[in-house]
């Protein structure tokens, strides 16, 4: 059973058709990369699986549990627990800057779990770890590059143990320099098994993390299949023209 | 000499009444004002343009005025004189303050980027744990110097009760004047002066307080 499911998404700002007739399948334990043009409907259809766009129409099912039925969605308090099985890494972070490191991974185990300081500090600290920072605990997002504040962002998802990630463009905001250790983290969760799906302009990281990769452009998945044939050998023009601007 | 000390005693107790106004109109305008300013953002339509219609009107009109309105209407229109001065200069500054520090409410919580309120929600929290937990704080540390403003203009204010014959520092002074004695009016400059300069310090180290973040 996929962990994901989306059937025919259809999305629109206004008169902007964003996401014209997006289906795709995620399996568990899979990582997915989403290329594609600014503008193909990458990002919008990433946001939409977690909440944060409303579709209009087409159907989306978490882990078995159907949230949206042809564009009606259920009752949002039937919907919590599903998107609560869903974690998010934002292009900008979104860290809350009032909180340390420390504050910022603890504050939903406590308030929505209900996990005692003890015990949420406790993962913190393993996460933290996990990626590197266990010295930064008590800094403030401000003291932190964007490497950093981007790694706190992961563990900070990651302790609210969801099966899926969804990433949306985690390195763009980053120095090229600071990427590298972004991928690193998304590799060594790879390598754990755990479920992803990354928007991303890594073209490279993508073809090297990625199960399979799916090329959107304008609001429709117009290739996919497993990294290294989409990105090697493209069979649509659109993508072979989209991968020709990464060649040098 | 011995009349001295009794004006400078007279012009204190006097000030206390300024003082007084001072305190309870923040009291009820600091948690006043966020209704309002939850009013005036709400998306239920009829409420936002009815508490916007609200803080046109307050902020729009002279306080003085306002006062004047507390104070004789009741009487005037239903026949129940306001006879307490100083509860009538209560209500005014009170909702006056209100629809001011709304506004300075709402410009904060507007800017807070949308991505922390998005940043909450994928970390399961409810709307009104994102905004308890996540915004208000941030919203806090943002507004602290508009309202350090709003603040200090009120000390100098509540001198406005007179009008509706509050017998605050001001008219206390005016007496001292009618005995043919002009220093005393003149004097009440340095009680504002003190207040407000125990003011501003106290608002510097608010700011500091905060400080130990950014963005």
């Amino acid at each position: 059973m996929s962990v994901i499911s989306a059937k025919n998404v259809v999305k629109s700002f206004g008169k902007l058709d964003v996401l014209k007739d997006v289906s795709m399948e995620i399996e568990e334990g899979e990582v997915v990369a989403l290329i594609g043009p600014s503008g193909s409907g990458k990002s919008t259809f990433l946001r939409s699986l977690i909440n944060l766009e409303t579709i209009d129409n087409g159907t989306i099912a978490i882990d078995g549990q159907t949230v949206v039925e042809k564009g009606v969605y259920k009752k949002s308090e039937e919907n919590r627990g599903a998107y609560q099985k869903l974690g998010m890494v934002f292009q900008n972070f979104n860290l809350f800057p009032h909180k340390s490191v420390l504050e910022n991974i603890i504050l939903s185990p406590m308030l929505v779990n209900g996990k005692s300081r003890e015990t949420a500090v406790k993962e913190a600290e393993e996460l933290l770890a996990q990626v590197g920072l266990s010295d930064k605990i008590d800094a403030y997002p401000y003291q932190l590059s964007g490497g950093q504040q981007q790694r706190v962002a992961i563990a900070r998802a990651l302790a609210m143990n969801p099966k899926v990630m969804l990433f949306d463009e985690p390195t763009s905001a980053l120095d090229p320099e600071l990427t590298g250790e972004i991928l690193k983290v998304i590799r060594d969760l790879a390598a754990k098994d755990m479920t992803m799906v990354i928007v991303t302009h890594e073209i490279e990281f993508a073809k090297n993390v990625a199960d399979r990769v799916i090329f959107m452009a304008g609001g429709y998945i117009v290739e996919e299949g497993c990294a290294e044939e989409i990105i090697d050998n493209p069979q649509n023009e659109r993508t072979q023209a989209f991968l020709k601007g990464f060649k040098r | 000499m011995d009349r001295f000390q009794e004006i400078i005693a007279a012009l204190f107790e006097g000030f206390g009444i300024n003082f007084l106004l001072f305190v309870v109109t923040l009291v009820v305008a600091i948690p006043l004002g966020l209704i309002i300013a939850l009013g005036t953002m709400s998306s239920f339509k009829p409420l936002k343009y009815i508490m916007k219609t609200f803080v046109w009107i307050i902020r729009g009109t002279p306080l003085m005025l306002q006062l004047f309105v507390v104070f004789y209407a009741p009487g005037l229109l239903w026949g129940i004189p306001m006879r307490d001065r100083l509860m009538a200069a209560f209500i005014a500054f009170s909702i006056n303050y209100a629809a001011y520090f709304s506004e300075i409410y709402r410009g904060g919580i507007e800017s807070i980027p949308k991505g922390q309120y998005e940043a909450g929600q994928v970390l399961a929290m409810s709307k009104t744990q994102v905004f308890f937990k996540v915004v208000l704080f941030q919203v806090v540390k943002r507004i602290v110097p508009p309202m350090g403003n709003e603040i200090i203009t009120l000390v100098k204010d509540t001198a406005l009760a007179r009008v509706i014959g509050v017998v605050e520092i001001l008219m206390f002074a005016e007496r001292f004047s009618k005995q043919g004695l002009i220093w005393p009016l003149f004097s009440t400059a340095l009680y504002f002066l003190a207040f407000n300069g125990i003011l501003t310090l106290l608002l510097g180290y608010v700011e500091k307080k905060l400080d130990y973040y950014k963005g």
